[in-house]
């Protein structure tokens, strides 16, 4: 237990920004307009000082009660966020049947108990079953290999 | 009588074997999504979403509402059998329906939840048969501030309702609507928050915000919980699954309750199948003669809110399409699938595509039908698909998705955007900040800012417009008494907490 629940802090602080920056960025860059006839700012503009609203009715009662922090599985995290960022910078580069197999890799390490076995599996498996449904059967528009491109 | 005629033209569309095909692809689809845990219904629709750009819309609709209520049907199995809820909105049959197969009656528990299920189903059918054209006729007449004040209370009703922070789901709510700003402002043709970027022009794509929510995040927050290597399941016989004539009698009453309470849930904006099904169980406990026997594996547990939440899954159809307002974050992104083929669900769709409408309407008995069957004969299958172990599962769903956000307009940006929800959506895990109030959020943001800015023209500047009007006046009450609602139970909730932590 901390003496304060920072989860909530945090988090309604954060939405409380994304507020302000909304609302600041409005009415810095969009006409507002009247409320007869609302210009392209007023809605965001709105909605931005409402969200800042509900960040600090989040953030403020938690600073005075105790809260513990979440588990964050940042095992998981790093590697589905680097298996999906290696699929989106080599997909087009590559083809597809070599981006899935590295997907493929790196999404097995994302769990603690993946074994060799699965990740080899899935490296052939996985690929074969992406090409068959979406290029073959969808025709989504791209190469199955594509190298040096 | 017209009823008539439009049933035959439904199932002129529903019996067509392309038609029949989707349909069962849908419901077995649905499934199979609803018995695996940690992928969800929202995860299958915005994963096949792109596939509809290929198909008719109208077979394309058919089976992405067979997904949608395929997924309850199956929902159930995990939660019976692993005490592992496949769906949110089967997490209450867990309550009485393990105990059931631990008790060794685990078929019987199955087959009386396949038969409530069709039960809750086939009468939300025809509630949605019978009043979905007069919802719509009346919708006709509907103006700007009462499209605005349906929308306000759809939003309203799915923060109060939902457990949880009411600070925290309204906070959401806003949220999506300012990410439904993102794009051209259709009043004055700016491009509001596109930030350099060309592909922020048409706004944010729906599909890369929902497969990051419910794609990524899911997988990242479910890869360590989940169970790994082969449960023990038991095996289950149909003869084990026949049901003894103590629980037929006690089927109708639970079953017309929870029928009941989830079909008037499911038409109201805002609440849907998971709500109706706590709320059929704790109704059902309470009206039992002896609640003792509730959570050690009273029948009436499971059947209560399995027919509960067929019925509201059925329901939900009817403000979605007589009204264009989606009720639930599911039917949001059904609406948009539609939306995408150029078709505009409201009141004018009943008169404008009826084919499509009733042939819907039809192909949920073809797909109700099915689902039986796939149930109870086919439930060995089922039980040896929950020993598929997730770590060969989620890797095969990140991939999908990559390629599903990637189709729709075969933009790597899209990826990069999904990955960035993703991100988002576990954070927002992590804070407990609910996922459902946000999508309803961005989807109704734009339609409601709309109506909004043409209520304020129409009523010279003043907002309060709204109230001038006797439909609107009076759901804006509504909207009103769901927020003092919600209110109150925050602070009993917080005064019980207080109260025990002084207590122990």
């Amino acid at each position: 237990m901390r003496n304060m629940d920072y989860t909530d802090v945090v988090a309604g602080a954060l939405l409380a920004l994304i507020g302000i920056a909304a609302s600041g960025y409005s009415f810095a860059h969009y006409d507002l307009g009247t409320l007869l006839t609302m210009g392209p700012g007023m809605f965001p503009f709105a909605l931005g000082l409402i969200l800042a609203g509900f960040g600090l009715i989040i953030a403020l009662p938690a600073v005075l009660r105790s809260g513990s922090l979440p588990n964050v599985e940042w095992r998981a995290l790093l590697f589905t966020f680097a298996a999906v960022s290696v699929f989106a910078l080599t997909v087009e580069r590559i083809g597809l049947i070599p981006s899935a197999i590295l997907m493929s890799v790196l999404s097995v390490l994302a769990d603690r108990r993946g074994t060799l076995k699965r990740m080899a599996g899935l490296a052939v498996v996985l690929p074969i079953l992406a090409s068959a449904i979406f290029i073959y059967g969808l025709g989504v528009p791209l190469d199955l290999v594509a190298w040096g491109r | 009588m017209d009823i008539l005629a439009n049933v035959a033209l439904g199932l002129g569309t529903a019996l067509t074997p392309a038609n029949l095909f989707y349909s069962f692809a849908g419901v077995t689809l649905g499934m199979l999504v609803g018995v695996l845990p940690g992928i969800g219904a929202m995860a299958a629709i915005s994963m096949l979403f792109p596939l509809t750009f290929y198909i008719d819309p109208t077979s394309a609709i058919i089976m992405l509402a067979g997904i949608y209520y395929g997924t309850s049907y199956g929902g159930s199995t995990a939660s019976i059998l692993l005490n592992l809820p496949g769906e949110p909105s089967a997490a209450v049959t867990a309550l009485d329906g393990y105990p059931m197969a631990q008790n060794g009656r685990a078929g019987t528990a199955l087959m009386i939840t396949a038969l409530a299920s069709f039960f809750g189903g086939s009468i939300g059918i025809v509630l949605m048969m019978l009043f979905s054209p007069a919802i719509a006729a009346a919708a006709l007449q509907f103006g700007a501030w009462e499209y605005c004040a349906l929308m306000i209370l759809g939003l309203v009703a799915s923060s109060a309702i939902s457990d949880g922070s009411l600070a925290k789901s309204l906070a959401m709510v806003v949220l999506g609507i300012l990410f439904g700003t993102v794009g051209i402002d259709i009043y004055s043709g700016v491009y509001r928050f596109q930030m350099g970027v060309p592909e922020l022009r048409d706004g944010i794509s729906l599909v890369a915000f929902a497969m990051g929510l419910f794609g990524f995040a899911e997988v990242i927050s479910s890869v360590r919980g989940a169970a790994h290597g082969a449960p023990r399941i038991q095996s289950v016989t149909m003869r084990e699954m026949l049901p003894t004539r103590d629980d037929m009698r006690r089927f109708l009453g639970p079953a017309l309750r929870g029928t009941a309470l989830g079909s008037a849930l499911g038409a109201l904006p805002g609440t849907g199948p998971t709500i109706a099904s706590f709320m059929a169980y704790m109704a059902e406990k309470r009206v039992a003669k002896e609640p003792e026997r509730f959570g050690k594996g009273a029948i009436e547990g499971v059947i209560a809110p399995e027919s509960a939440n067929n019925s509201a899954g059925q329901t939900a159809f009817i403000p979605t399409f007589a009204l264009g307002i989606p009720g639930t974050a599911t039917m949001a992104i059904m609406l948009s699938a539609l939306m995408m083929q150029g078709i505009n669900p409201g009141p004018s769709m009943m008169t404008d595509r009826p084919e499509m409408f009733w042939g819907l309407v039809m192909s949920f008995w073809i797909g109700n039908l099915l689902l039986l069957v796939l149930n109870i004969p086919l439930v060995g299958i089922w039980v040896r698909l929950l020993s598929v172990p997730y770590g060969v599962l989620y890797p095969a769903i990140l991939l999908f998705v990559c390629i599903g956000v990637y189709s729709v307009k075969n933009s790597i940006f899209d990826i990069w955007l999904a990955l960035g929800f993703g991100l988002l959506g576990y954070g927002m895990r992590l804070a407990r900040l609910p996922v459902a109030p946000m999508v309803l959020g961005i989807v109704l943001g734009p339609l409601l800012e709309e109506n909004f800015r043409r209520g304020m023209l129409l009523s010279r500047g003043d907002i309060m417009g709204i109230f001038d009007r006797p439909i609107s006046a009076s759901v804006m009450a509504v909207s009103g008494l769901l927020l003092l609602w919600g209110l109150w139970r925050g602070l009993r909730d917080r005064r019980r907490a207080v109260a025990r932590a002084e207590g122990s």
